[in-house]
């Protein structure tokens, strides 16, 4: 259980010794799409702003 | 674990829900009822009004669903990871509070059916309600602060009988979500105490408008960070369990929730962009600050896909999306929240246009906001507690979920998806033509603009409807749930995956992190509200427009 | 505290969107004067309005080239002066004060859109570059007939 976890293994927490990464290459895409969308209709209001000014 | 849930608590927790799906129920027929109104098809009785109907239900919904669900919510999972039961004293605390605050709801929901109090739950000054509506509002803050005090007490207790332990992730975000509570209802207990009630009661003349507002919003803003931490609790802690994975990342969920704490508060004045008595360097300021909050939701973001991503490669998933497919999607405790969090995304995009500075021009007091919220708190985070009860009303009552209850959730998780998107997209729509918020029917004498607005004003009608449905039907699902067969259900509360970094010890320096809170607050605050307290202008005596 | 280095790239382009975000909004609020309502906080005695100059008496009028000075009212429930109306091309510089409680002043189709507070001056100004009859409203609400509160400019 993780809440066994004392505080002597948490400083090597920044070090880069850590545990190998997992390919998270679906959660990258998926995370710049959403990234995307937000630009675009941001974009889209701001336009709007700037032709009824 | 604990297999059976402690049955003294579970009482205290479903007081608490009933009562939510109570407000909601009746919140539930004024929405639709106004939504009829303001699409122009019906009429009200003579004896009934628009603005009393929306002011139920803004009451009811934003602030009493919402809250009695978070507190039973929390109350159950402090019970369940840490001890295995309430702590006599946060026990007593809880219904102690729930008494206070379901007090407060009688007298003001009375106060509003008597059309005493036709304010809307932004009750702007110099609009003036009954006292007895800003004393009923005081009860509830005062329920509700009471009940935070036990989870601070049950936490404080467990960290000293659990020395040089981590705290469980449930209990941590319990404590910061209450804790967020705390400090931003003591702008609104300032209004209602020092200004509303002796202007209300007629002991003093005035009030200073500005002031209120921006004490109001103070409030108003870290209210919505209230509402949503809780549906970010269940996305991070319960839903990893259910599908049958890991959490991504202890530490990661405790910072983005230490970063809410931070960056909720000090942004209030983004609420008030287009009004005259702040400088708009101060405006400015906290747009920026209210940029940062954007950043743990980005975090939660990543560590949210991340979850089902590494689930679905656990299961054997291929490819860049392979995952996908592995979900649960017939398992509603999964597929409610799962809707929740895929319309949190455009309700963000909606928040950061919203936060805008000046931009928010384009959208400020128009049926957009309406269509934001009912994106944010009304689908991301009441879809997320729809999803809750299928396994919470089973663990506490000690019954099991039917797939035939099961079912009826995934048809009352879609009605509410199509009711909302019609509602809402309409409202978004609308809004961007001009259309305000908060305005019975009128064509504005069949001015060309307005008329424009009108199908879409039917439209979100029609979206009414179809989520009152939703209502009754999730009604229909609590109260079933309580005749399901006996059986034993275990409370999902997730691990964290074993590849994970530990969690620094840093994270649970409270002095550090309700130090920085403060300091935020009044580097973000002090200025402008001493211009408010300084200027000389008169206060505004009370007016009763309705 | 430990990221996965995908989760430092998102976050990456994440916070520098907001930024960029920011530095465009900074720019015009205090470059290009593009900013929300009021640089200047200006006072008024809200039971005072209607002998208080220049609020005892609404008013539009030409100020300039092209330029007009709407000096307006609002209250429970409508505008004063109504009806108003301009040339087209008109900038109109428009002046607003409540004699009572809160109240909104908002054009559809433009970016006028401020709030009327009682005890203050919300000033706003548009460039009125096509003709028809605008709609004037009050988009905050303010009592039983706040969705009456309109009035409307016509620029010919």
């Amino acid at each position: 259980m993780r809440d066994d976890r004392t505080a002597e293994n948490s400083h090597d927490s920044s070090s880069v010794s850590a545990p190998k990464e997992e390919s998270l290459k679906g959660t990258f895409v998926s995370v710049l799409l959403l990234g995307a969308f937000l630009l675009l209709t941001w974009l889209g209001i701001f336009i709007l702003f700037i032709s009824r000014d | 674990m604990n297999t059976t849930f402690d049955r003294k608590d579970g009482r205290l927790v479903l007081a608490h829900i009933f009562f939510a799906f109570g407000a909601l129920l009746i919140g539930g027929i004024a929405g639709m009822l106004q939504g009829m109104v303001k699409g122009g098809t019906i009429t009200l009785p003579a004896n009934i009004g628009y603005y009393e109907l929306l002011t139920a239900h803004g009451v009811l919904m934003a602030l009493i669903f919402t809250t009695y669900f978070i507190i039973g919510f929390l109350y159950s999972g402090v019970s369940q990871s840490m001890g295995g039961s309430l702590l006599p004293l946060t026990k007593r605390l809880g219904w102690i509070g729930y008494i206070l605050m379901s007090i407060g709801t009688l007298i003001g929901v009375v106060v509003i059916l008597l059309g005493k109090a036709s304010v809307l739950y932004t009750f702007y000054a110099p609009m003036k309600a009954s006292p007895y509506f800003y004393i009923a509002l005081a009860l509830v803050v005062i329920g509700s602060w009471l009940s935070g005090f036990g989870i601070f007490y049950h936490y404080a207790k467990w960290r000293k009988s659990n020395k040089g332990k981590l705290s469980p992730l449930f209990g941590f975000m319990s404590v910061i979500t209450m804790l967020l509570w705390q400090i931003a209802t003591i702008g609104v207990a300032l209004e209602v105490v020092v200004q509303l009630i002796p202007w209300s009661f007629g002991w003093v003349d005035t009030i200073n408008v500005v002031l209120s507002r921006t004490l109001f919003w103070f409030f108003g803003h870290p209210l919505v960070y209230f509402w949503l931490l809780p549906a970010y609790m269940c996305w991070y802690v319960i839903i990893p369990k259910i599908i049958g994975g890991k959490i991504f990342s202890d530490s990661l969920a405790r910072m983005s929730f230490i970063l809410f704490l931070f960056f909720s508060i000090p942004v209030g004045l983004h609420h008030q962009l287009m009004e005259p008595g702040v400088n708009h360097f101060w405006k400015y300021l906290q747009v920026t600050l209210t940029f940062m909050v954007v950043i743990p939701s980005l975090m939660t973001a990543f560590s949210l896909f991340a979850t089902f991503e590494l689930n679905g490669r656990s299961k054997g998933a291929k490819g860049l999306f392979g995952w996908v497919k592995v979900l649960p999607w017939g398992d509603v405790r999964f597929f409610a929240p799962f809707m929740g969090m895929l319309i949190f995304i455009p309700a963000g995009a909606g928040g950061l246009i919203n936060a805008s500075n000046q931009m928010n021009a384009v959208v400020h007091n128009t049926l957009w906001v309406t269509g934001h919220f009912h994106l944010t708190v009304a689908t991301s985070v009441a879809l997320t507690f729809f999803g809750i009860i299928y396994w919470l009303i089973p663990v506490i009552t000690g019954r099991v979920l039917t797939p035939r209850m099961n079912r009826l959730g995934i048809i009352q998780t879609l009605i509410w998806c199509i009711g909302m998107f019609i509602m809402s997209g309409s409202m978004h729509t609308v809004g961007l033509l001009g259309s305000p918020r908060r305005t019975a029917y009128n064509t504005y004498d069949d001015h060309p603009d307005a008329i424009l607005w009108m199908p879409y004003h039917v439209a979100m009608a029609v979206g009414g409807i179809i989520l009152f449905i939703g209502v009754l039907l999730i009604i229909y699902n609590l109260i079933s749930m309580m005749r399901a067969p006996k059986g034993n259900t275990e409370y999902p509360i997730g691990e964290v995956a074993e590849e994970a970094a530990p969690t620094p010890r840093y994270m649970e320096n409270w002095k550090l992190w309700i130090t920085i809170t403060v300091i935020l607050i009044l580097v973000a605050y002090t200025i402008p509200i001493l211009d408010m307290l300084n200027n000389s202008t008169p206060g505004s005596p009370g007016y009763v427009t309705w | 505290m430990h990221m996965h280095r995908l989760e430092k790239v998102w976050l990456s382009i994440g916070v520098s969107m907001l930024a960029v975000f920011l530095l465009i909004l900074g720019v015009m609020t205090f470059g290009q004067g593009m900013a929300p309502p009021n640089k200047h906080v200006n006072h008024i005695d809200p039971t005072k309005v209607s002998e208080t100059a220049p609020f005892d008496q609404p008013q539009i009028k030409q100020i300039g080239d092209n330029e007009y000075e709407a000096v307006m009212v609002a209250y429970a429930f409508g505008y004063d002066p109504t009806p108003m109306e301009v040339p087209v091309g008109s900038k109109v510089n428009f002046k607003v004060t409540s004699s009572d409680v809160v109240h909104g002043f908002q054009i559809p189709k433009t970016n006028v859109n401020v709030m009327v507070t009682p005890g203050e001056i919300s000033e706003v100004s548009h460039t009125f570059d096509k003709p028809g009859e605008y709609l004037i409203i009050c988009n905050e609400y303010c009592g039983i007939s706040h969705e009456m509160m309109k009035t409307t400019l016509v620029v010919k």
